[in-house]
């Protein structure tokens, strides 16, 4: 056997770029694209004069999904049963994948030309949800395949009456904000007036006037606020509305006995600008958390949306169904390389699933008759049926997400010492009153003692200390969220900002937890052994073959070898016959295993046979990530010491350590996952625990904070406060940056507010402010603050940057 | 100065026609997204006369 080990340099050549997503193209291709999706889409959008999108979108276009079948795949958005579940006001809504960019919206809004049915569409790019608008008889499923085509893989979203209730919930509030804003601005002309003074006959008009203004706004505009404070009177709790709406209805009712008297004591200018003014940072707080992560999205991109469904007595006849669509006991037909949509058992066909969304278990398990299956796998070779036991959100999946939409909401320390603090507040702001009230009477007489106390009530509103901490947490939950990373909640994100050793798990984490082609030997031409390992595995799904096919296409592009009888093994290989000669590929046998002394432990030999002998052999291993070093680098230099946690035996993991500049100190080899756990124990707090979903979910679970790099979600979300969705571990040090610039942004806010209560307090009890001046300043005290917490800083923006 | 009687109501006639206007275009849903029609401002191509008689018909559906 003729031996020579090839140096595996990349190619020197430089790929081409495709011309649709700008990726390089592989040298398999002829032509100049990257794949058959991307040249369909720029053969689409260039039938339809639609280039233009290319000069727009500097970035390179969406990549077009695998589209299997598509026509038949949406027909069910036709059915009028269905139809009526979307449709509302003749339009129906899509949620689109991979709504990125001002391109998008251009290229989507271009749909009717696509799409002979389509009258219009609208793309909101803060939700990716578009409305489609048909003509008379148009079809919702010819919309959804062009979409599809495009590379926007739509899904139907329901009108549901949760969403069209928020809806108008912010309709209402914008409204009452407008007329709020209209009223008072006239008000204030009109006090303007009185103030220069204004007197006889016009004085009293514009009062009558001012007061004729500020219905609407006490009727109005201001019923939030009394709702709010209602309820809260009723479940016994103090809210930061209480004081608002008690300072709201004495001013108004001071203010109309003082007009019937004919005295020049009103307040209307003062309380229509705080309704006014309390409105606006409202809208504004709602504005962005419509924006944060919604765990309904994610849903999204992860499960399937469609079945197909059994059709009973049709002799194996399929229906596609929508999801929600599903009830137990139904047949469903899951074809190889599609998601199972539901949770239940197999009724007939055998074949592999991988089910690493839920576990992160990246080998793949065989299924026959009766082996349960759960929605989000992988069905690997065969067609499968399966029997629906429960699907949609009561799935193992969609728990999941529910799980992880309630740890959202979860209040982090410092939220919770907000609210104690502004309930503090309100509860001395009710006893202060009635105390100014008496003694300022005594002092004064009761006119300026109403004042002293009416300003008090205003300035000492906890509005802007109530709502800094929620709001710059949710702020920043949601540009991770549009970053791909996943904080499971905002304490999290408090205790991240105090972290100061990151343990790494090895395989996964710091290497890419794949299989890449390291040396290859092999008797036969470079050439005709990369034909023949390319066309054996072209078609594979096992992380092996892939690794193979990848690389070996690279050394020989072109036309592959027609393989017959082509078979996969689960655990043994695949073979197949090439021009008469019957080969396989499969695990090398252990003899053949040289204790080669450069040899890692975690590599994996493969070899070919040309009958019974081996004509090649394989090496693979796992390389480490391109970015570890400049990651290890940057946590250095914010002050957290990287360290290296892993089972893997002593020399390799301490080669992989030196190279990141990990102190020898720091490096845990050949930990099993108890000591794992007793290393992450002992560091305690500050401890960063970053690993795999799966295999490390003990020390994650365990360590002061935990972030989960791979691995299924299910797992990674069970154990780890964090979870990045996309590659790159550059992520973390910008993580870490956010969470302390986060708390940095709360401690300023926090102090700005409490300086701000204590002087316009002590101002109020002692006279030095009079209500209306009050009004002005507590607003916009809370808009500076509820300002700066959307704002950030400029670090934390840079960090967080999609 | 008696012209204020007259100006006034005026005034605060016109004043209310506004904000009436106002709460109609909050009540049909056109401040829901301002976020993309500043992208999409941009985005008009050599054909934007059709584009944006797509645009108005979804406006007057009230979309």
């Amino acid at each position: 056997m003729k031996t020579a080990l090839r140096d595996l340099t990349p190619a020197a050549t430089e790929p081409s770029l495709c011309p649709h997503c700008a990726r390089p193209v592989p040298p398999r291709m002829r032509g100049p694209f990257c794949c058959p999706g991307c040249e369909t889409v720029h053969a689409i959008l260039k039938g339809a004069g639609l280039t233009d999108y290319y000069r727009i979108n500097a970035r390179g276009g969406t990549r077009p999904g695998t589209v299997r079948s598509a026509s038949a795949s949406f027909a069910y958005l036709d059915d009028p049963r269905v139809r009526s579940l979307h449709e509302d006001g003749g339009a129906a809504r899509f949620y689109l994948e991979g709504v990125h960019c001002a391109a998008c919206v251009w290229l989507v809004e271009k749909l009717p030309r696509l799409a002979e049915g389509v009258a219009a569409v609208r793309l909101d790019l803060g939700t990716s949800i578009a409305t489609v608008r048909l003509k008379q008889g148009g079809s919702y499923a010819e919309a959804a395949v062009q979409l599809q085509r495009l590379g926007y893989r739509p899904h139907a979203v329901r009108v549901s009456e949760e969403n069209d209730c928020r809806e108008r919930e912010n309709r209402m509030l914008l409204m009452r904000l407008g007329i709020a804003a209209a009223c008072a601005g006239n008000i204030m002309l009109l006090a303007v007036a009185l103030y220069a003074g204004a007197d006889g006959v016009m004085a009293r008009e514009f009062r009558w006037v001012s007061f004729g203004l500020s219905l609407p706004v006490m009727l109005f505009s201001a019923v939030p606020f009394y709702r709010s404070s209602l309820s809260a009177l009723r479940a016994r709790e103090l809210s930061i509305d209480i004081p608002v709406a008690l300072g709201l209805l004495v001013s108004f009712s001071v203010s109309v006995a003082n007009l019937l008297l004919g005295n020049d004591r009103i307040y209307f200018d003062s309380l229509t600008t705080l309704v006014f003014l309390l409105l606006s940072s409202r809208y504004l707080l709602r504005r962005v958390q419509r924006s944060a992560l919604s765990a309904s999205s994610l849903a999204h991109h992860l499960m399937p949306a469609l079945a197909a469904r059994l059709d009973h007595g049709s002799g194996g006849k399929t229906h596609q169904v929508s999801v929600e669509d599903l009830r137990a006991q139904d047949l469903v037909e899951v074809l190889p390389g599609e998601c199972v949509p539901c949770d239940g058992e197999v009724v007939s066909g055998s074949s592999a699933v991988n089910s690493s969304l839920l576990t992160g278990e990246s080998r793949s398990e065989p299924v026959s008759a009766g082996s349960a299956v759960f929605a989000g796998t992988m069905n690997l070779q065969g067609p499968l049926t399966v029997r629906v036991s429960v699907s949609g959100s009561e799935s193992r999946v969609g728990r999941i997400f529910q799980s992880m939409e309630e740890s959202l909401r979860s209040r982090a320390p410092l939220v919770a010492f907000s609210d104690r603090v502004s309930r503090g507040f309100i509860a001395a702001t009710l006893a202060l009153l009635p105390i100014v009230l008496v003694l300022g009477a005594r002092s004064g007489g009761w006119e300026p003692a109403l004042d002293r106390a009416l300003a008090l009530s205003l300035v000492m509103c906890p509005c802007a200390f109530a709502l800094a901490a929620p709001l710059a947490f949710a702020v920043t939950l949601g540009r991770c969220a549009r970053a791909g990373i996943l904080v499971k909640g905002a304490d999290a994100l408090e205790r991240l900002s105090r972290v100061r050793v990151a343990y790494f798990d090895k395989t996964g984490t710091l290497t890419q937890g794949q299989f890449s082609v390291l040396a290859w030997e092999s008797a036969l031409s470079e050439e005709e052994t990369a034909r023949v390992i390319t066309a054996l595995e072209s078609r594979s799904r096992h992380p092996i073959g892939q690794a193979l096919a990848c690389f070996f296409e690279r050394i020989a592009p072109g036309a592959l070898p027609v393989v017959e009888g082509l078979k996969e093994v689960l655990g043994e290989g695949v073979s197949g016959t090439i021009g008469g000669k019957r080969y396989r590929l499969g695990a090398s046998p252990a003899e053949a295993r040289s204790p080669d002394p450069g040899a890692i432990e975690s590599e994996t030999r493969v070899s070919l046979w040309l009958d019974d002998t081996v004509i090649a052999t394989v090496r693979l291993g796992d390389p480490l990530r391109d970015d570890a070093l400049a990651m290890a680098e940057s946590l250095r230099a914010l002050d957290v010491s990287p360290a290296v946690l892993s089972g893997d035996s002593g020399p390799v993991v301490s080669h992989l350590a030196r190279g990141l500049g990990i102190c020898p100190s720091r490096v845990f080899a050949q930990a099993s996952p108890e000591r794992k756990k007793q290393v992450i124990d002992q560091a305690g707090k500050g401890a960063l625990m970053v690993g795999d979903g799966a295999n490390d979910s003990v020390s994650l679970a365990s360590a002061y904070v935990s972030v989960a790099v791979q691995g299924g979600l299910e797992a990674s979300i069970r154990a780890a406060d964090v979870y990045l969705s996309r590659p790159g571990l550059d992520q973390l040090p910008r993580l870490i940056i956010a969470a302390r610039e986060t708390m940095k942004v709360v401690k300023r806010c926090f102090a700005v507010s409490l300086v701000y209560n204590a002087v316009a307090a002590t101002a109020a009890v002692l006279g030095m402010i009079t209500p209306l001046f009050a009004a002005i300043l507590m607003p916009i005290s809370a808009f500076a603050v509820i300002a700066s917490a959307i704002a950030g800083t400029a670090r934390l923006r840079r960090a967080l940057r999609p | 100065m008696s012209v204020i009687f007259v100006l006034l109501p005026m005034a605060l006639l016109l004043g209310a026609g506004f904000a009436a206007g106002f709460a109609w275009m909050a009540a049909s849903g056109q401040f829901d997204d301002l976020e993309t029609p500043a992208h999409r401002l941009l985005l008009e191509d050599s054909t934007g006369l059709e584009a944006s008689e797509d645009l108005e018909e979804t406006e007057r559906n009230g979309t």
